[in-house]
């Protein structure tokens, strides 16, 4: 298991938190949402990308379709 | 010793919160400039309507006011003016403007507040002159309180922005 995985997720889902109080304090409420936003594509996508290479794994596994 | 992609996330980082900063450095010179602009106008109005200094001369003892850019460009007018007597003064007043506007952080309104005095230098009496430099002067004031007041808004948030942006990239490029 890639434990980096985790910790860039955790990483990144850090900064934006960061970032969203940041521009929420600058008054910039669209921005923040719209970083918040981004961070959780970003996330979803790398999240995506690992189920889809466990499903391979098993498909090969159990040699299945 | 550090590791390549360790250099490398810092390198990332390092670039980025320059960015930022860059960013920052313009809110915070935007006061600066405008106030300058403000301390060489009142020197120009006090020659035009105290010394009755022809306005190339003025223009340059204006220069003398406040350092930076800004009083530079009021030095560049005064020697274009004075390097070709028959030139309209509006037009050494705009070229100089706008050949030191990308050095200035001024933005596109505070030009427009100085090209707006450029007509009126050196094209009517001094009375009309003092009110005209009295109205740039006014406006240059107000758009330096917004200015202060959008530095102390933005100067930081760009700063962070950049670090921030920096750390994001260098994790996801991890």
């Amino acid at each position: 298991m890639n434990i980096n995985l985790i910790f860039q997720i955790g990483g990144i889902g850090l900064l934006v938190a960061i970032l969203h109080t940041v521009l929420k304090q600058a008054g910039k409420q669209e921005q923040a949402e719209l970083v918040t936003l981004a961070g959780v594509v970003v996330v979803l996508w790398m999240v995506i990308q690992a189920i889809s290479q466990l499903f391979q794994l098993v498909r090969a596994t159990f040699q299945l379709y | 010793m550090m590791s390549p992609s360790a250099a490398g996330a810092l390198l990332v980082l390092a670039g980025c919160a320059a960015l930022g900063n860059q960013a920052a450095l313009w809110y915070g010179r935007r006061p600066r400039d405008l106030a300058h602009c403000q301390a060489c106008l009142q020197v120009l109005l006090t020659e035009i309507d105290y010394g009755l200094t022809p306005l190339d001369e003025a223009l340059q003892r204006a220069a003398a006011a406040a350092p930076g850019p800004a009083a530079a460009v009021f030095r560049m007018a005064g020697e274009d003016l004075a390097r070709t007597p028959g030139r309209p003064p509006r037009q050494a007043w705009s070229q100089a403007w706008r050949r030191a506007a990308p050095e200035l952080a001024l933005s596109a309104a505070d030009l427009e507040i100085l090209l707006a005095l450029g007509p009126s230098l050196g094209a009517s009496d001094r009375h009309h002159q003092q009110r005209h430099i009295l109205l740039c002067s006014r406006r240059l004031a107000a758009a330096e309180t917004d200015a202060r007041a959008a530095a102390q808004r933005y100067l930081r948030l760009y700063r962070y922005l950049g670090v921030i942006a920096g750390g994001l990239l260098a994790v996801l490029l991890a």
